[in-house]
């Protein structure tokens, strides 16, 4: 028998707090990664105009920034923002390297 | 309110009706000998190793205390990664044992029935498949291949650590462009990893009676950073056996796949291609994505 019930629930306060981060910015990071898929499809597509590509790059270049300050402030790299979903894979299928 | 006196089981009683469960490895013709049997633990909580007799086949069985497998007990065990090693190391000597004197058909870990007699008529009433399912698997072993991704030494540049202008001008422009470019080449690199993949599997099924793929392992399981392409058993007669390793040799060699790592291991007993409730099928029984 382990010492520990199975059901019980680990209520560390650190530990939550870093796992509820690293949830919440997995979500942001697959929104994000999903806009700058999109939006790399238009401008390969050419359907942007040049002014159009430059502020959607720049607003994509700084969440890319920001994403990384923020891992870096909960101990975290984007490698670990991740969900494995069984049958279906992995959450974010290409991670950023 | 008075109380019936409290009547506690003699310790001999409660021995005659054990609460045990039978907890079945593997099937076949040829059983073990007695030494083998003697000589193997199987689950360290059980009894030691016996043979059930069910019509033409025989049944390497266990007892084991009802408290740790019956259902619930089981399934809530199984659920911690020790025990489910343990479980699944104590199976896998039991279905070793049974092997030793000739072929057999292993049976899914916890196969568990609450007697012998519901053991050896679970048996006698799949006889027939059983049996040409033990002729499919004579004389033949399972090989698992998992091909991998190569892991990218020069990790692709990303999109901001670049020091063009930020914010302004080019800048956005850039990173888009930056962006784009990085996923095709990933795109790229995981179209030809894919199809090397495929070449890999395509040759080794050259050499193999049957093949079949299980679900890519995560990268949590394996423990690399690259993801897995390819989670493929092969049945191979002994007979092909040098020709099958020559064909993985092949492939190994220098240069021959850049965009995969490959891993082979084997002799195995046929875990994968023991399955009843499938019929013996030589189709594969997904296709990669």
């Amino acid at each position: 028998m382990t010492a520990r019930p199975a059901h019980a629930l680990d209520l560390d306060p650190e530990r939550v707090t870093k796992d509820l981060a690293s949830l919440v910015l997995t979500v942001v990071e697959l929104l994000r990664q999903l806009m700058e898929r999109q939006a790399v499809r238009r401008f390969d597509e050419g359907t942007l105009s040049a002014e159009q590509e430059d502020r959607l790059g720049t607003a994509l270049m700084l969440l890319d920034e920001r994403m990384d300050d923020l891992c870096a402030q909960h101990g975290l790299s984007r490698s670990d923002l991740n969900l494995d979903l069984g049958p279906l894979g992995p959450l974010l299928a290409d991670p950023e390297p | 309110m008075s109380r019936h006196p409290a009547v506690v089981p003699a310790p001999g009683a409660r021995d005659a009706r054990s609460p045990t469960v039978v907890w079945a490895f593997a099937v076949t013709r040829t059983p073990p000998s007695e030494d083998t049997l003697v000589m193997t633990t199987a689950h360290e909580e059980g009894g030691p190793l016996r043979v059930l007799r069910a019509g033409s086949l025989c049944l390497v069985v266990q007892d084991v205390p009802a408290a740790l497998f019956d259902e619930t007990a089981l399934r809530e065990r199984l659920e911690t990664p020790d025990d489910l090693e343990r479980c699944a190391r104590a199976h896998h000597r039991g279905v070793e044992a049974a092997s030793r004197a000739g072929t057999v058909v292993p049976l899914p870990m916890a196969t568990l029935y609450r007697g012998d007699l519901n053991a050896a008529r679970a048996v006698a009433s799949r006889e027939a498949a059983l049996a040409s399912l033990l002729d499919r698997l004579a004389d033949r072993t399972e090989w698992a291949v998992k091909v991998h991704a190569a892991e990218t030494n020069a990790p692709l540049e990303s999109a901001t650590d670049t020091g063009t202008g930020t914010g302004t001008g080019t800048g956005g422009r850039a990173y888009l462009s930056r962006a784009s470019a990085r996923r095709r080449a990933r795109l790229d690199a995981r179209g030809k990893a894919l199809a090397e993949a495929e070449a890999v599997d395509a040759e080794l099924r050259r050499h193999a009676v049957a093949a079949t793929r299980h679900r890519p392992q995560s990268e949590q399981l394996t423990g690399r950073r690259a993801p897995q392409l390819l989670n493929a058993a092969y049945l191979v007669d002994d007979a092909e056996r040098a020709a099958f390793a020559a064909a993985l040799d092949r492939i190994g060699a220098d240069g021959r796949h850049p965009a995969v790592e490959v891993s082979a291991s084997g002799p195995w007993i046929p875990y994968s291609f023991a399955r009843l409730d499938e019929e013996s099928e030589h189709t594969e029984r997904e296709d990669a994505p």
